[in-house]
């Protein structure tokens, strides 16, 4: 008999910390790098997956590189060439983090709450610290994010022409949204 | 590069008009002489106009390079993910499958996904205009679905393999 509560418990405990953590595979990631020059350099990702711990905080992205969809067939192939995000080496980009004001936000209760993530952005498996700003509504049980970054090409040794030229961003706009 | 060109162009064509006495029909030599790189220049521009407006075919007017199960298409990456990224990343490969889940976004755009018993899964990526099409499928359905392949990425936030199409159609229900 006291096994088997002790067995209940585990799986009770195991329950509540795995429904903490929230998983999608469907959260969308918009990349734009236009400038007055050119219109074409954007593009969204709709199949980003993404994970949120409702109890620590820590949030995820995972985008795959090739399914970021350009409407001109020439800017998505220059997009994942070797000397841009080399997407045939490094075919993902993730954001590991940690939303700062978590306590601030009762993922309990519906409302509108302000968000600010900070943590580690990986495009072309090099690694830095970036901060993302948005907002988390909680309605109907329901988690919806919405945030923005701003990601400076060079960091992640992305140059060339077109950027010299005033055709491509140096700091293109990354906006994530995802429903968990 | 082409600004450099036409300035070469032009500084060897003074050149050559210097250099050489006035021949016979010299006007009609000299216009050939602007003419050569100012036809050159609007060819260029043309083309470069005709790429950069080019926009991706319709996927349902491309035939499948590939047609095959979900299931066979996620044991292959499982497999052997490098020899499956070489194989079907970037071309139009057809999927037949039952759905697992389907996300209909605000913009009309939606996400079907394929999964296998492991959890590793097959999303395809929507455009707005194949809602009409999207709209009444559910989970559950059997349905083929044709686009163009992204490859696949092991996920660590899932602990799966997460093979992405964009530019998705759904051939038959």
């Amino acid at each position: 008999m006291k096994k088997i509560t002790l067995l209940m418990a585990f799986l009770v405990s195991a329950g509540i910390l795995f429904a903490q953590k929230k998983t999608t595979t469907s959260a969308t990631v918009a990349f734009d790098a236009t400038t007055p020059k050119d219109g074409l350099p954007k593009a969204e990702n709709k199949t980003v997956i993404g994970s949120i711990n409702t109890q620590t905080g820590a949030v995820a992205f995972e985008a795959a590189v090739k399914n970021f969809n350009f409407s001109n067939p020439k800017v998505q192939e220059h997009f994942n060439g070797a000397s841009w995000l080399n997407s045939d080496q490094f075919p993902k980009i993730t954001f590991t983090g940690k939303i700062e004001n978590a306590d601030k936000i009762n993922f309990q209760k519906d409302g509108v709450y302000k968000a600010k993530a900070t943590g580690d952005l990986i495009v072309k498996g090099i690694s830095k610290p970036a901060k993302a700003e948005g907002t988390i509504t909680i309605a109907n049980g329901k988690i919806i994010v919405l945030a923005e970054m701003k990601v400076k090409l060079e960091d992640y040794a992305i140059s060339g022409q077109p950027v010299e030229a005033g055709k491509v961003a140096k700091e293109p706009k990354v906006a994530v949204s995802a429903e968990f | 590069m082409l600004k450099l060109a036409a300035w070469l162009a032009v500084f060897f064509s003074i050149i050559l008009l210097i250099t050489n006495p006035l021949p016979a029909n010299w006007l009609k030599k000299t216009g050939w002489l602007v003419l050569g790189p100012l036809f050159a220049f609007i060819s260029f521009k043309l083309i470069e106009k005709s790429v950069w407006n080019e926009t991706h075919k319709d996927t349902n007017e491309i035939k499948a390079a590939y047609s095959l199960s979900a299931n066979a298409f996620i044991a292959e990456f499982i497999t052997n993910d490098s020899a499956a990224n070489n194989k079907y990343r970037e071309k139009i490969i057809q999927i037949n499958g039952t759905v697992a889940e389907i996300t209909i976004n605000n913009d009309s755009t939606s996400i079907i996904n394929f999964s296998n018993p492991d959890g590793s899964y097959i999303a395809f990526a929507f455009e707005k205009e194949e809602y009409n099409n999207i709209k009444n499928v559910k989970v559950g359905d059997t349905i083929s679905v044709k686009g163009s392949c992204s490859g696949s990425i092991f996920s660590e936030i899932l602990g799966t393999t997460s093979i992405s199409f964009k530019r998705a159609t759904i051939i038959n229900k």
